[in-house]
């Protein structure tokens, strides 16, 4: 079971995160982070995987004083996502 | 370890975080409408209180660099500020954009300063329903975009504004043009800003 799904997406919190981000166009850090009401060092653990993937941009700014991180879905991640939902709609086809 | 989960629960979680990122109306939005809504309120009642004399029209005018300039302003600190930004966000940004050179283009074409001492009822005739009716078309697609009904209810009085013009003695107009901005950006406007405050608080 499964074994066509994309294994970078099919992760509860990396999928939610992917699921955000095609949602808006781009997001950061914290907003991530209330929004799928997971840790900090959760969210940072799986956003690294999902950039090395090439599925998300991760881009380090300064808000006034403050450091943010912003997340933006690439190409690729499109491109994976779409594909990882075309697979879950051809398992749940009677 | 991460948690195993099923075909189904994995698609109610794609539906879920999608349906939890719907776009709101954010207070940013709400500052250009209270922008505008005031300094047009401003233009057209310095217009209607001096009515006769060549220099009430310059209100307009002046309306122009500082909505323009604060405009820009509001933008950058919106953009500095923002959490996130979605693809509606860029569009109806787009939409405003474009309603603000329209209105740049029309209010110097019919008030160009040059022009002032030949000002006739002919040019004027148009410029109160030709304006609100771009302001209502940027209305009803903001709020038909963030489903905030306050800006859709805005766009209908000012295309009614604008028809009550076509009937309506030249001072007048300016009256009804202030109501419509009144109506249709300063109230929606105080309400995005107070539903925004609200929504800021519970994100």
């Amino acid at each position: 079971m499964f074994k066509d799904l994309d294994p970078i997406l099919h992760s509860q919190l990396r999928l939610a995160i992917m699921s955000l981000l095609i949602s808006v166009k781009q997001a950061d850090f914290v907003y991530i982070k209330e929004k799928t009401g997971t840790t900090a060092g959760n969210l940072s653990v799986q956003v690294e995987k999902l950039s090395a993937a090439g599925y998300i941009e991760v881009t380090k700014q300064f808000k006034g004083k403050y450091p943010q991180t912003i997340c933006k879905i690439t190409k690729k991640g499109i491109a994976a996502f779409e594909a990882y939902v075309k697979a879950i709609q051809n398992y749940l086809k009677p | 370890m991460e948690k195993k989960f099923t075909e189904k629960e994995s698609l109610d979680l794609i539906v879920g975080m999608i349906e939890n990122a719907k776009t709101n109306v954010r207070k940013g939005l709400g500052k250009h409408f209270l922008l505008w809504g005031y300094l047009v309120t401003f233009a057209g009642l310095m217009n209607f209180i001096f009515w006769g004399k060549s220099w009430a029209f310059l209100g307009w005018l002046g309306m122009l660099p500082i909505g323009i300039i604060g405009g820009f302003i509001i933008g950058r600190r919106n953009a500095r500020e923002a959490r996130y930004y979605t693809h509606i966000d860029k569009i109806v940004g787009f939409v405003w954009t474009g309603f603000s050179i329209s209105l740049a283009v029309i209010t110097f074409a019919v008030f160009n300063p040059f022009m002032l001492i030949n000002l006739t009822r002919g040019n004027l005739f148009f410029f109160y329903p030709s304006m609100l009716t771009i302001a209502a078309i940027a209305l009803f697609i903001s709020g038909k975009a963030y489903q905030f009904k306050p800006l859709i209810y805005g766009a209908f009085i000012c295309w009614a504004c604008a028809v009550i013009c076509y009937f309506t003695e030249l001072r007048y107009d300016t009256l009804i043009y202030v109501i419509g901005f009144m109506l249709g950006y300063i109230i929606p406007g105080h309400m995005i800003m107070h539903k925004g405050s609200n929504t800021n608080r519970n994100v």
